[in-house]
């Protein structure tokens, strides 16, 4: 017997409820369908994730060129976004473990992520695109059997910038050339006092800075083949006794190295006219000539100089990631980044120092602050051997914390010197067997 | 009948499997991850090699800074629980008179929980720099010296203890209140007809009621400051020095500053353990004076 419904009588001829739905299901899905299919941009635009961090200056330029490279490349679109630097290396190992990393990023420690990285090799070009760049920075995103994770976006120069107008205001004559760091910091003292400001003298808090100040006592991390360490040698010992001594006279404020773990920057008080003698690098030039403007008079310096000059070399590296989805279009990305033109119009509107081997040789016309630029690419021809094994030591980064830390515990009284350079040296050799 | 059991049975293992399934995944399987992780020397250059128990007898032999880091914490962790119990009773029993505006009272006093540790961190450090903070600010005003709050290793643990039970007290002040709302309004007027005064009252009537929300004041709140990185990573940074290095801060500068993931992984067991064994053994001794 068959079943009456009561639903179909009440709706005799008004047509079948579900013959009703299952139509407009079908014409709903066509419909969409059509839409997809009419979008024929969509469908063969390849979107790039590249992340960046910003000293200041850069952000402006790399967003310049970012936005010329979608205009002239239409079939990729570049998804363009900052993070803090401090945050930098923890957010891309953790997206990088998930296969989440971005197709490529800026970063200053690109042996982090050796294990998430692109091969750019087989994708580039240009075969010979590597040796378009210095060779020391170069190495750094080179594997073990010469695969080409990326390039040296921008070089660096550790240096001091001075308040020039504060140094007039005291009456006190900015220390000459070859001066030594206990010059400069008399001098800043004797500013400080006759001026009243807070701080006379003050290094970012960072291990790369600290070795700066080692190298001019002709001190440093690694040994000459770097594959050993020397924190405890004599000239570095003289070295770290002299940066913790410069705390333990008030010269430099606890401020910044009695601080934890972690990276403390003393920009703000530079900007601020707080501050008379800040040990820093050419990235800031940029950002000061905005930040400062015509509140106050600075220029940058050379290094103190102790057995020979101090300083060190850093940099930025592009590096790219093998979860990419379009390898090739990111080599395309890379090889437009690392071209001259880019690099020039980069490096002279960050204010940056430039990777590419041509242009280094031919020099960088900056359109302010060409002097105190020229300082630092001055600073660049004066470094020393071991500035540059210590800075592309794979390691440099792990040590250059461990001893930053190690030494901010003496500044604190927790250890002394020796103690410090020993736990310092100990670990390090720990961290060399990783 | 049968049939209608086991189909309840299955409805409710069907709800819960959603939240075991995050559980599992979110929970289990890196607690496990992080086990295994612990028995290997982790590189950014090379494979991971497995070094069996290398990690932990690194860390309880030769690691001067892991030491350090469980003295803060026991430290911290000491201050702060007795500070949060003490003041959470105090501030319950407030919050429970009647008084006019009692609710902005109670909201007041709950707001700080909702704030991002990060923001409380921040504004804190900038009431207490040396330099520029508000705090020295009015100590000159008032003719006294400026004082180097966060960079005394004696002075920076005290605010970090301060600023961790400042953001933390409402969460556990509504504990107690709630423990305090549940005792019968009977016990208090039996207390009442047989004269017993309020000290009397609170010390033979409230507190004894109160036990067991206590207990849970007690293992929460423990459990939550050996747990504290937010607020010290941004107030001090663990600093000055290490005198406020707490071990997850010592596991957070192990993995993303040396990139000794398998020490970290070690560190964060031997922690995981400690916890473990203090809230069980808390737990039990509750248990058996019938306060749990």
């Amino acid at each position: 017997m068959a079943r009456s419904l009561p639903h179909g009588e009440a709706r005799k001829g008004k047509g079948d409820p579900m013959k009703r739905a299952a139509l407009l299901t079908t014409l709903l899905l066509v419909l969409g369908m059509a839409l997809l299919a009419s979008s024929p941009v969509q469908a063969q635009v390849t979107t790039l994730r590249f992340l960046w961090f910003t000293d200041g200056p850069d952000k402006p330029a790399i967003e310049g060129l970012v936005k010329r490279f979608n205009d002239t490349n239409p079939d990729i679109k570049i998804e363009f976004s900052i993070v803090p630097f401090a945050e930098l290396n923890q957010l891309l190992v953790t997206q990088a473990s998930a296969g989440q990393a971005p197709d490529l990023a800026r970063v200053n420690e690109p042996y982090r992520f050796f294990q998430y990285t692109l091969d750019l090799r087989p994708y580039l070009k240009n075969k010979n695109f590597a040796k378009d760049f210095l060779d020391e920075p170069m190495r750094m995103v080179t594997g073990e059997r010469g695969e080409l994770y990326g390039i040296p976006h921008d070089l660096t120069m550790n240096g001091p910038l001075v308040n020039v107008s504060l140094f007039k205001k005291a009456g006190v004559d900015l220390p000459k050339d070859r001066a030594t760091w206990e010059d400069w910091m008399t001098a800043a003292a004797k500013v400080k006092k006759a001026t009243g400001v807070p701080f006379a003298a003050a290094v970012d808090r960072s291990g790369h800075r600290l070795d700066g100040f080692l190298q001019s006592y002709g001190g440093g991390y690694f040994t000459r083949d770097g594959k050993d360490v020397r924190v405890t040698s004599a000239e570095t010992r003289k070295a770290i006794e002299a940066f913790v001594g410069f705390h333990k006279d008030g010269t430099m404020p606890l401020d910044i190295w009695a601080g934890g773990t972690g990276y403390v920057g003393a920009n703000q008080q530079f900007v601020n006219g707080q501050l008379v003698y800040y040990l820093s690098g050419n990235w800031q030039v940029a950002q000061f000539t905005d930040g400062i403007g015509n509140k106050f008079e600075w220029k940058a310096v050379p290094n103190g100089y102790e057995t020979q000059a101090g300083g060190m070399p850093g940099g930025k590296f592009l590096i790219a990631f093998k979860n990419a989805k379009a390898p090739d279009k990111v080599a395309r990305l890379v090889e437009f980044l690392g071209g001259a033109d880019a690099m020039t119009e980069y490096a002279v509107k960050a204010m940056f120092l430039p990777t590419r081997k041509d242009l280094v040789r031919q020099g960088v016309k900056y359109p302010t602050r060409n002097d105190d630029m020229n300082v630092f690419i001055k600073g660049v021809g004066e470094l020393p051997q071991s500035a540059y094994v210590d800075n592309y030591n794979l390691h440099f980064g792990q040590v250059g914390n461990e001893v930053r830390d190690r030494v901010t515990q003496v500044i604190t009284g927790e250890l002394t010197v020796d103690k410090a350079l020993e736990l310092a040296q100990t670990k390090a050799k720990e961290l060399l067997k990783q | 009948m049968r049939t209608q059991r086991t189909s309840y049975r299955l409805t409710a293992y069907l709800f819960l499997t959603p939240n075991v399934a995050i559980f599992v995944v979110f929970i289990i399987a890196p607690a496990i991850y992080n086990f295994f992780l612990s028995l290997y020397r982790t590189s950014p250059f090379r494979p991971p090699v497995f070094v069996g128990p290398e990690n932990f007898l690194y860390l309880l032999q030769k690691d001067d800074l892991f030491w350090r880091a469980v003295r803060n914490i026991l430290v911290f962790v000491v201050g702060d629980v007795m500070l949060i119990t003490g003041l959470s009773v105090l501030v319950g029993v407030l919050l429970n008179q009647n008084v006019r505006f009692r609710g902005f009272f109670r909201s007041a006093f709950f707001y700080p929980v909702l704030l991002s540790p990060v923001v409380v961190a921040l504004v804190w450090q900038w009431i207490l720099n040396s330099q520029f903070g508000v705090l020295n600010a009015i100590l000159q005003g008032l003719g006294l010296p400026r004082q180097p709050w966060l960079l005394r290793a004696d002075w920076a643990m005290f605010w970090a203890i301060f600023v961790h039970v400042w953001a933390t007290l409402g969460f556990f002040a509504m504990i107690v209140l709630a423990g305090l709302q549940a005792i019968p309004a009977a016990l208090y007027e039996a207390a009442d007809i047989d004269g017993a005064g309020r000290w009397k009252t609170f010390r033979h009537v409230t507190v004894p009621m109160l036990m067991p929300t206590l207990m849970v004041v007690l293992i929460l709140g423990m459990i939550r400051s050996f747990e504290v990185f937010d607020h010290i990573y941004v107030l001090t940074g663990g600093g000055p020095g290490t005198a406020t290095l707490l071990v997850v801060h010592y596991i957070y500068r192990s993995a993303f500053q040396l990139d000794q993931f398998g020490l970290a992984a070690a560190a964060s067991l031997v922690l995981f353990v400690v916890i473990f064994t203090l809230t069980v053994t808390q737990y039990l001794l509750g248990r058996s004076r019938g306060s749990i």
